[in-house]
This record gives structure tokens, sequence and C-alpha cells, in this order.
């Protein structure tokens, strides 16, 4: 490349000229800054920071985004530090105080401010712990299924054809057998513990990942930069996942961030029939199960565990759909 | 004559297209028979109204499908016959810059990412060296460093287009396919954008393959200028032989409908009748027939050869081997 420069040098034209000032400047220190910038991989720091300023912008609009938002990091916070803010620990019986009120009903203590279960444990401690539960098991469902999803919906994507078909037709079946059914059968299949009801409501919320990752991939493989990159000499894997996935990011942000509400209640609901996380394991849903009967004469313990499985829900879902509102128009401009 | 850095034979390229689950696909010839050979630093111009298969025939050279039949040559060597370590090396050969700007570049790639990848698939060299490269190509289309961390939404479509260039460039390829490559671009921005690929000739010694509908810009860009109608050269030869004497009617036509920039000019307008032929089912003979004036009762049943008559090929019965452009007049059938 350098000997072709030099005889171009010889036949000075205005571009040689051009590319000799660029020379000079080289060593000089006027590249340099912009050289260290790119070497650190964060190329994109100006842009990308007023890209992320521009879509903070969007979603603070969204008053209950924030709100939900908020809930949700609280909950989060919650769910980090509990063996420090939970009074009492979660399985532990304090067997003279079975079916305490709470504090604000008649009878009720600060002792334990939330009330006690039939068996006398503390109920806000176990609404703490149960935090972790809910909200480990809807992060792993989601992080697993977009993973799995990106691949499949890429896969089927690229490869179109009989791989297309088998594993469209796979999440078809999927979809067509009613959700919590299906879960019913993985649980009952492999049998229920914690570990379970993740792989059962994974399998349960695989198909939309893999429709949206496929859709998006598909609109961007017709278009021109894709064409562009194969002529450069692009690989088909690169293609995938570094030329076409950034650009199918934006509908699955908003879908994983909604998912995972999703997920703790197929989880609620598989834990409340006793097929999910079990005993003594503070799970919401398996609270809600084991306290039903009590609902006339201790109704605050079937009725926190419901609250709380209510917020988070409702949280995830006003920041999923502030997220939305923030990064849809930015896909259509895009 | 130097030796061709590109040379295509008999370049074919059939489609087949689905009509309905129970009827039989039906196919679509959309290049048949096209053959140029193109020098170093040479400019080949093809030129024909939409659906003239002047996309298919760029994908065919850039190598991004094959070809349906007929061989194609870069730097004398098949490039159907080449290993998969051997056509990597020619994808380097053959690079391209396409119609849309908009379109073109990755929205989310950087453009110092975007120049930069061709280099990081194609080559090992180290990231510090593909910066240098980067950077230099960039100062050589007329970008600034600054503008290496920044994303293609913040360029408009002619600097966009440089960038374009400047990653097809990048790997220095002999030969650069220009799928219309100032279309999309304003008028005013247009002419820097031709001088542009005019000064990146001279100086990095590469070879054009220039698509256009634009006579205008063709007249400047080309040396070599071939017309396509229906997939098919009707007309191929040095610029200056087809613009001064159109032997093909149907370039004569094309020529007729190019504006002039001078209100006093009066010249000969000639305007076709009817639409470009389905190509599911091209008439019979020579495929301009139906719209042609001078067509006579053989161009409806033999296809004229492509034939060397007044310093060109042309594909047309009634094209006279004189230098003279043909005239325009219906000619009696028996003349």
């Amino acid at each position: 490349m350098a000997e072709r420069l030099i005889d171009n040098a010889t036949t000075p034209t205005l571009a040689d000229e051009r590319v000799n000032a660029a020379d000079a400047v080289d060593p000089s220190g006027a590249v340099l800054p912009l050289e260290e910038i790119a070497a650190s991989s964060v190329e994109a720091v100006p842009a990308e920071r007023s890209a992320l300023a521009g879509f903070w912008a969007a979603f603070r609009e969204n008053r209950g985004a924030v709100a939900g938002l908020m809930v949700v990091l609280a909950i989060a916070i919650l769910a980090v530090i509990a063996p420090l803010v939970a009074p009492h620990a979660p399985t532990e019986q304090f067997r003279d105080f079975v079916q305490t009120p709470p504090v604000w009903s008649e009878g009720g203590s600060w002792r334990f401010p939330l009330g006690t279960d039939a068996v006398g444990r503390d109920i806000l401690s176990r609404l703490i712990y149960g935090a972790r539960i809910s909200l480990g098991i809807g992060v792993s469902v989601m992080l697993v299924s977009v993973a799995v999803g990106i691949v499949l919906g890429l896969a089927s994507a690229f490869l179109r054809g009989l791989a297309d078909t088998v594993i469209m037709r796979v999440m078809d079946v999927i979809t067509a057998i009613p959700s919590l059914v299906l879960a019913i059968l993985v649980v009952a299949v492999l049998g229920p513990s914690l570990v379970n009801t993740i792989v059962a409501v994974t399998v349960v919320y695989l198909p939309r990942y893999v429709r949206i990752v496929r859709a998006a991939a598909l609109a961007e493989l017709s278009k021109e930069y894709v064409v562009a990159a194969r002529v450069a000499g692009v690989g088909t894997l690169r293609l995938m996942f570094v030329t076409v996935l950034p650009n199918c990011l934006a509908p699955l942000i908003v879908q994983a961030a909604l998912g995972v509400s999703d997920a703790i209640l197929e989880a609620a609901a598989l834990g409340f029939l006793g097929l999910g996380a079990q005993p003594p394991t503070p799970e919401w849903g398996a609270m809600l199960a084991d306290s039903r009967e009590f609902i006339r004469a201790a109704p605050w313990i079937v009725t926190l565990p419901g609250l709380a499985i209510l917020i988070t829900v409702v949280a995830i879902n006003l920041m999923g759909d502030g997220l939305r509102d923030a990064l849809d128009p930015k896909l259509r401009r895009s | 004559m130097t030796a061709p850095v590109m040379e295509a034979v008999e370049l074919t390229q059939t489609y087949e297209v689905a009509r309905g689950f129970l009827s039989a696909p039906a196919s679509v010839k959309a290049v048949s028979g096209i053959s140029f050979r193109l020098a170093p630093r040479a400019t080949l111009a093809v030129v024909g109204e939409s659906g003239s298969g002047k996309s298919t025939l760029a994908r065919m050279l850039t190598m991004i499908e094959p070809p349906g039949s007929g061989a194609l040559f870069i730097n004398g060597a098949d490039v159907a016959e080449a290993d998969a370590a051997t056509r990597r090396r020619y994808r380097g050969e053959v690079q391209m810059v396409f119609q849309n700007p908009y379109g073109s570049l990755n929205p989310r790639q950087t453009i110092g990412a975007a120049i930069e990848e061709p280099l990081l698939v194609n080559t090992s060299l180290s990231s510090a060296e593909r910066r240098r490269q980067a950077l230099e190509m960039m100062t050589r289309v007329g970008l600034r460093a600054e503008h290496h961390a920044r994303y293609p939404h913040m360029f408009s479509g002619g600097q966009r287009q440089r960038i374009a260039i400047a990653r097809a460039l990048v790997l220095r390829p002999k030969i650069l396919v220009l799928d219309e490559p100032v279309s999309a671009l304003d008028v005013s921005v247009r002419a820097q954008v031709l001088n542009l690929l005019v000064e990146l000739q001279e100086s990095l010694d590469v070879a054009y393959v220039f698509v256009s509908h634009d006579l205008g810009v063709v007249r400047h860009m080309a040396d070599d200028v071939m017309v396509m109608y229906l997939g098919r050269a009707v007309e191929r030869g040095p610029r200056d032989a087809i613009f001064d004497a159109p032997k093909h009617p149907y370039t004569r036509a094309l020529m007729s409908a190019t504006p002039i920039a001078d209100p006093g000019a009066r010249r000969e307008r000639i305007v076709l009748e009817g639409e470009l032929p389905s190509p599911f089912n091209p008439p019979s003979g020579c495929p301009f027939n139906p719209r042609c004036p001078l067509v006579m009762e053989r161009c409806r049943a033999e296809m004229p050869p492509l034939e060397r008559k007044g310093g060109r090929l042309v594909a047309c019965w009634a094209a006279q081997d004189t230098p003279g452009p043909t005239p325009m007049q219906r000619q009696p059938a028996f003349a």
C-alpha cells in the first residue's frame, strides 16, 4: 500500500496533496487524541452518550414509567440487601405469635409490622426474601429466553428454508398450547422445583422472543447495508451478531422488560399450584397458596403476597411501556 | 492493449419466480449474454432504464450472487474455479458503492468502524494500522478525522456517499462497481462526488463499472458505454462513438430524452411508445421490436446479434455499418 502511495505522489493531483497533508498530520498530536479514544473500545463515547441522553429525555416525559422504574429499583434493592433490612429470618417460626395481625390492626405489634402467618413466620421478612426469588425468576427467565430467542431467531432469519420452517413451526406449537397448561406439563415432566419453574416459564415465553428477533432481522436483512457488509467480505456469524443484531435490539429490549413481569406472574401461578418453589421457600405464589384457607380468619396473610405481586408486575409494566415509547420513535427514525 | 482487470463472458442470470401454489414457477432472464472487458483505470458505464438488468449485473460482478451461466474473470483468473480462500481475495479486488447512501451504512456503526470493517475481516492488520488506513482513506474522500467516531445519521447524503466510497476503497480494490452512486444525491452535491470519483480513479488506479441511467453523468465519467435493454446489451462501444452517433434506436431514444441546458437548442425528440415488456414473456426476435420505430419483419422473427458496426458493437438489424447515427425515419419494409 505504501509503495502505491509514493507512486501516486509523483503525479501531483489534488487528492495526492490531501493525502500528503494527512500523512503530515498523522505523526503529530492532532490525530492522537482521537486514536486514544478509539483504542479503548468505547469509540462511540460522545455519540453514544448523546443517544442515551436522548433516550432518557424521552423516557422521563412518561411519569408513570419513571414511577415504575423507581418502584422496580426499590424492590430490586430490597431483594439484594434482604438480610440487612428483614427484621427476622424468613423461615423462623414464632410459635407464640401465630396469625398476629399487622401493626395497624387491633392486636398488632411493631415486632411483626405486617403480622405473621399460620405458623408464626414474619410476613414482612418473607415478602422481602420473596422478592429475591420472584425477581430472580423473572430476570433469569428473561435472560435465558432472550439469549435462546436471539440465537433461534437469527438462525431462522439467516438460514431460511428448512431450518426456518422447523424453528417457527415448533414455536407455533408452543404458542398453540395455553401457557399455564404447558408450564404445568413441563414441571410435571421435570418435577416441581425452583429451577424447573424457570425452565418451564422459559419454554412458554420463548416463541415471542424468537418471533421478534426473526421479524426484525428479516426487515434488516433486506436493507442495503447488509449487502454492503457482504460485499466487504463480512462472514455470516459476524453479519448476524455484529451487523444485524444491534439494529434489532429496540423491540427486543421492550419485550424483555415486559417479559420479566409475565414471567413473575407465571412463576407465581405455578407456585400457587404447588408446582413451583417448595415450602418453606418464601415464594410469593406459594405464600398465597399456603394461606388461602385463612382468607376469612386472617385476610392479611393472603392479601399481602398478592399485593406484592401486583405492585411489582404493575411497576414493571409501566416501566416497559415507557421504554417502548422512548425506543420506538428511534426505531422509526433509523 | 493492456490485460483487462475484469472480463465478463456471456454472463446470464435467470430467476425462478414462484407463481402461486399450483402453477409452475416462471423463469425471468434478468441478464442474458453480457460480455465486456474492463481495462485497468478505465470506466465502463452501464446504461438502461429500470428493469433492464443493471443491478443484477452489478450483483454478479461483485460476487454477491454467482452467475447462472457464463464466466467472470478477475485479473485473468476464472472466479468460478477459485477455492474459498482465493475467492476471499477477489472480494478485496471488487468492491461496490450503492445507490442509496441512507440505506448502505449500518446505523449502529460509527463510520470509523464501518470503514475499518473490510480491513478487520479481510486482513490481519493491527487495530492501530487499521485506524491509520481508515483515517487516511477518510482524508482522501474529503472527510475529517473527527468524523471517525460519529454515526451515519449525523451526516448528509453527500458525506454518507463519501463514507461509502471510503469503505469500498479501503481494501484498495482494482475494480469498483458503482450502482447509481449519485442518483440519490442533490444536484449540487452530485458534481462534487463525481469529481471525487474521477480524482480517486487517477490516484488509486481503480477501474469503475458505473451503473447509471443519467446520460449526462455517463458522458462525463465513461470511457466505454454499454446500453442494456431487458437484460441484453443492445449497444456497446467507446463513449464518443456512442454519444456522437448512436446506432441502436433505443440508444437514440435514450439520448433524445436527456435534457440539455440550452433553451435555444432544437433537436429531435424521440418518444418511445409502450412500456418495457414483461420479462416473464419477452417478445420474440429483438426484445425492442414492440417499441422500435424502425421495426421490420426480420426483427419480430430473429434476434439480432451484437455485431461490430461503425466502430462499436450493436444489436440491431437496421443499424448500418457507417460512421453516422442510424436515421430514425421509418424505412420501407423492403428497402
